[in-house]
């Protein structure tokens, strides 16, 4: 992986920008935590970085869900029936406003990206615009009703997929070779056709990249098949050559 | 119907199910039912992440109580636009934690005059067996993916609770070599994991 400066900020370390991948993992000392911080408001490109960094940690973290003791439930709902929250204003120390006295402007800021919806249809398309690929990955992990379909053409992988997530986790096998100037193509296959979904690409040690991919469901999903396509993948949008792996949900 | 956060409760609107953005945007207009789903959603994810950093089940159960408090505490202070409320949760989760093993660290520092020992943290090479999930074939399966010192440093960082100085240190490397290799590192696994969206 080659490492490119990304940006000039004001801060006196010149390489400060390379602490995202420390920061989002939560390595980095109080202080440098800081100025990491200031600079990414002069960075926007560190910002976005640091930001889907902080979405692996995430997974990362997610992966050691276990069960937490029951009696754990209790105590935390017991806790929070008897606990004021702070006041949204950070700079403001007033902090004893009520909660339906709160700026509008805050609630504002807040509700764009959770809209409260009104109906069952309005919640179903924002729950689908705010979801993300890790947050899909979560709920089928978790979903009673998640399925595993193994592949029909092709060998290793697997497709795990909840109706009630409309999401589909894909996990890649290898695959197996691939020209130099090609790549493999991810196909969503509805009622409607194929749809590009993603490009993986193979590197020089053999693992391919994304080794998993998640798919929002349409509801008339047929199968997720894979392609071999030139670099960067067919240029028609079309699947050009056979099926290599392909699952049938 | 996306049942984004494993149970069903009407939202404001009387149907449908909230994300935790969702869930974020009532809890900060002190909704404790929203609150109460919220908890249901993440207790796992908070609760195995506090235990694989603490080690100690009591330990995890007092730092996931702590996080839940704070969560409710300040949701008014949420942003969605800086992260998802998945990534704020679990950041939270792990600096809590991560404080938690300082302070018993600290203590024991006190309480100890053989500074050579009591330096030692407990290194993270185990795997514990929990429930298995999909999150964690993916993760593991993208961790074997990095370079062995990328893997160790991310390790290091993330589960043991080091801090980028301390992985240098352990791992007897300059501290640019861990900066980035701890950034490849995640770099890789976010593209393994196909999470960057």
């Amino acid at each position: 992986m080659t490492i490119r400066p990304l940006g000039s900020g004001r801060s006196s370390d010149p390489e400060i920008h390379l602490l995202t991948g420390a920061r989002a993992l939560g390595a980095v000392d109080t202080a440098e935590a800081q100025s990491f911080d200031d600079h990414l408001a002069d960075c926007p490109t560190c910002a976005e970085e640091y930001r889907s960094l902080l979405e692996t940690a995430a997974v990362l973290g997610s992966a050691e869900a276990t069960s937490a003791p029951r009696a754990l439930r209790r105590r935390v709902l017991q806790d929070v029936s008897h606990t004021r929250q702070l006041p949204p204003d950070v700079t403001s120390l007033q902090g004893r406003r009520p909660v339906w006295r709160r700026p509008v402007t805050w609630l504002a800021a807040a509700a764009a990206a959770a809209v409260i919806a009104t109906g069952t249809t309005l919640v179903v398309t924002q729950s689908d615009r705010t979801m993300t690929a890790a947050e899909m990955q979560s709920c089928v992990a978790a979903a009673p009703d998640t399925v595993t379909s193994t592949p029909t053409v092709g060998s290793g992988g697997d497709i795990r997929w909840a109706a009630s997530c409309k999401a589909a986790v894909v996990q890649l096998p290898e695959m197996g070779s691939l020209p130099a100037d090609a790549d493999f193509e991810v196909w969503q296959v509805d009622a409607t056709g194929a749809h590009s979904v993603a490009i993986a690409k193979k590197s020089a040690d053999g693992s391919i990249a994304p080794a998993i991919v998640t798919i929002r469901m349409t509801g008339t999903d047929k199968s997720i098949a894979v392609t071999r396509e030139k670099a960067g993948g067919s240029s028609s949008g079309q699947p050009t050559t056979e099926p290599i792996w392909q699952v049938e949900l | 119907m996306p049942a984004r956060s494993l149970s069903a409760v009407p939202d404001d609107g009387g149907g449908g199910v909230s994300t935790p953005e969702q869930l974020m945007e009532r809890i900060a207009r002190a909704d404790e039912s929203a609150f109460a789903e919220l908890y249901d959603a993440f207790s796992a994810r908070v609760f195995g992440l506090a235990r694989r950093v603490v080690r100690d089940p009591s330990q995890a159960e007092d730092v996931a109580q702590e996080v839940f408090l704070e969560i409710w505490r300040r949701a008014t202070r949420f942003d969605a636009k800086k992260g998802s409320a998945t990534a704020w949760i679990l950041t939270l989760t792990h600096a809590r934690s991560v404080d938690r093993v300082r302070s018993a660290q600290a203590a024991l520092e006190r309480d100890t005059k053989v500074a050579s020992r009591s330096t030692e943290r407990d290194v993270d090479t185990v795997v514990e067996t929990v429930e298995s999930n999909i999150e964690r074939t993916n993760v593991r399966r993208c961790l074997s993916t990095l370079t062995e010192l990328q893997r160790e440093s991310v390790g290091l960082a993330y589960y043991s609770g080091y801090t980028y100085a301390e992985v240098a240190r352990v791992l007897g490397a300059p501290l640019p070599t861990i900066k980035t290799r701890l950034r490849d590192g995640l770099i890789r696994l976010r593209d393994c994991l196909g999470v960057s969206s």
